[in-house]
């Protein structure tokens, strides 16, 4: 009896699940058939409806962005127009495509002028890469409610510049492997001057037995390759070094953005 | 049939509750890619990657297999191996090897070695360069 | 909820068109899914939906079964014939040989499509094409007259000839250098330090390594360029009919 009732459990949630997302489909393409047969006017409310509709869907990835980009937001009338660009904004951001998500908040900040920190803080981090003038403006105005943002903001641009690459670099061409050492490659660095030892007693022993064409073509190989190779592996490192830093620099960064999320969430409005 | 309820309850619940954490968990996902570039993989995987350790393996075979490995994850660093083409020639080898066999996987792998010149990518017709990178497309067939 | 049973009795061709131009895929299938239709139509629009959505297996499918609809669209044809004029051969193979046989081959530009992908399988000394693709096919053509035994035998003599015989110089250049290197510093290391020295022994397996790989290469390579240059021709012939024959799915 336990396992009949376990069995119609999980068989109802599956049917839900399935028949679910075939309603989903056929209700946007009832969206599509009103946005087709509307008139101009008409057409961008049809629209916004069917962005409303994939919002309460939970669809908020993937074609919802091109949706956003067939509505024509200044024919709205205001009221719609301010949570609809707000909505746009944020989907945007969601599915990465910040240039977008700036856009919508810069026509959305134009319209309401809105001074709430979850605003500014929709701005920040759309302009964050793209337009450093507002980006600052906006932080400034960030600071000015919660000092939390203070704390983000400096680890977000911490300097992650690592010092000595210059001197790495020099080192490495002038004792094949040492840049390696210093950059705290141990393993590659010792076997980079292994090789290149190796290398140079070689060349020596084909030089002392006159074996000049020997010495010659594998001479510019093995040196070409090694020396040239090592040196271009101590530039490689360095960048991996760098990368790792800006790694650790974005995860405590985002580690403070959950926490200042937690305080002024970011959430979609409703339309209607 | 009270643990069902029970259940049936919590699971409930629990998706409601992912749904409502979800919008800010996907705003520090965003926040994260555009923060910090993507670190790729060097590493290689030994050949026998499709096999699954079912085939029978010969002792040529696996010796090649653990010299191209050391090659790949070792050495090519150290010579900063940069390949003309978009498979390396290391690689293009070691899958030729899995697809052709040892003899002629290793023929087709050298061969395309003794190709790998800045000459070798102005002979090739102009569809096999590639859009993105000064490389020459090539595939295993 | 929205119920779709009344209004999708028949098939709106322009509600599709939109569907198609606003690129909506779940749209697209969801009314070809609830549609009342004859089969024939249904495998016509089903033909459409896969054509544009990326899967051309299923394409053919579908376009097997509606060939007297496709019939009655040539512009519709000539679309789909340019596009598989540069797809995997198997693809392309069907569609030319096998759905758009003698019957569906109605117009002039069908032919003329037909008779450029057709020149791969069976290929003419002089044939009448436009003069941009003249260059292209007369390479192809040339690449079909090259024997693999004789590149072989060629750079059996000579180390990278083979390649000279394929109209590829710095490759022949590459092959003879690796090989000749080689080669002399065999020579000279057994000269030097005699055959058994570690070096000699590796400066031989080298050298008869590449040596062989290079006889091999040269045989292997004749097909290879086959197969580049007929890649070059269909992917010229695909870019040359798509503006010179124009052509839409709507």
């Amino acid at each position: 009896m336990l396992q009949r009732i376990t069995l119609i459990l999980i068989l109802h949630l599956c049917i839900n699940q399935v028949f679910g997302q075939q309603q989903y489909a056929v209700n946007l393409l009832g969206f599509e058939d009103r946005i087709f047969r509307a008139n101009n006017d008409a057409v961008d409310l049809i629209k916004l409806e069917k962005i409303n509709y994939m919002i309460n869907a939970d669809s908020i990835k993937g074609q919802i962005v091109s949706e956003l980009k067939r509505v024509n937001y200044s024919s709205l009338p205001d009221s719609l127009q301010v949570n609809a660009l707000w909505n746009a904004s944020l989907i945007a951001y969601l599915n990465k495509e910040i240039d977008l998500s700036f856009l919508y908040w810069s026509k959305y900040n134009t319209l309401t002028n809105d001074t709430s920190t979850q605003s500014i803080l929709l701005g920040y981090l759309t302009s964050e890469n793209l337009n450093k003038t507002v980006n600052r403006s906006l932080y400034a105005k960030l600071i000015s409610c919660d000092s939390q943002f203070v704390q983000f903001d400096n680890e977000l641009h911490k300097s992650i510049e690592l010092k000595g690459n210059t001197f790495k670099k020099v080192s490495s061409l002038l004792l094949p492997g040492s840049g390696l050492l210093i950059n705290g490659n141990i393993g590659k660095g010792l076997l980079s001057m292994g090789l290149n030892t190796g290398t140079f007693f070689f060349v020596r022993f084909l030089i002392s037995n006159n074996a000049w064409v020997n010495s010659v073509l594998w001479g510019s190989n093995l040196i070409g390759k090694f020396y040239l190779g090592g040196y271009r592996l101590t530039t490689k490192e360095i960048d991996n070094k760098q990368g790792r830093k800006q790694k650790m620099r974005a995860e405590t960064s985002a580690h403070l953005l959950t926490s200042i999320l937690d305080k002024y969430p970011l959430s979609l409005r409703l339309v209607y | 049939m009270r643990s069902i309820v029970l259940l049936f309850v919590l699971f409930q619940t629990s998706v409601l509750f992912s749904q409502k954490n979800d919008l800010s968990t996907q705003l520090i996902e965003t926040f994260l890619h555009t923060s910090s570039e993507p670190q790729t993989n060097q590493k290689r995987s030994l050949m026998f990657s499709k096999s699954q350790g079912k085939e029978r393996v010969g002792v040529v075979k696996t010796g090649f297999a653990g010299l191209m490995y050391l090659y790949q994850n070792i050495f090519s660093e150290q010579i900063s191996a940069a390949c003309m083409y978009e498979i390396s020639c290391s690689e293009y080898t070691k899958r030729q090897i899995e697809d052709k066999g040892l003899i002629l996987g290793s023929i087709k792998g050298f061969h395309q070695l003794m190709h790998c010149t800045h000459g070798a990518i102005e002979e090739v017709p102009p569809f096999m360069k590639s859009n993105y990178s000064a490389k020459i497309k090539n595939s295993v067939d | 909820m929205f119920s779709i049973q009344s209004l999708f009795s028949q098939i709106d061709n322009a509600f599709l068109k939109h569907l198609s131009d606003n690129n909506l895929k779940i749209e697209y299938l969801s009314y070809l899914q609830n549609a009342a239709s004859s089969n024939d139509t249904l495998d016509f629009y089903y033909s459409k939906y896969h054509f544009q959505f990326g899967d051309d297996s299923s394409f053919l499918v579908h376009a097997a079964r509606a060939k007297s609809l496709l019939k009655r669209d040539t512009s519709l044809l000539i679309h789909y014939s340019k596009h598989f004029l540069n797809k995997e051969i198997h693809q392309s193979n069907e569609w030319f040989n096998s759905i758009l046989d003698t019957s569906l081959r109605v117009n002039d530009q069908l032919k003329q499509l037909h008779l450029v992908y057709n020149l791969t399988q069976y290929p003419l000394e002089t044939v009448e094409l436009p003069l941009q693709l003249q260059k292209d096919y007369q390479l192809y053509y040339r690449a079909t007259k090259k024997k693999p035994i004789v590149a072989g035998l060629f750079s059996a003599i000579i180390p990278g000839t083979g390649l000279l015989y394929l109209n590829k110089p710095r490759a022949f250049a590459s092959n003879l250098a690796i090989v000749g290197g080689f080669g002399y510093q065999t020579y000279e290391s057994s000269r030097i330090f005699g055959w058994q020295h570690p070096l000699t022994i590796i400066n031989a397996a080298f050298f008869s390594g590449f040596y062989l790989v290079n006889v091999i290469g040269s045989y292997l390579e004749v097909k290879k360029n086959l197969r580049e240059r007929q890649k070059q021709y269909l992917i010229h012939a695909s870019t040359y009919y798509a503006d010179t024959y124009p052509s839409s799915l709507y």
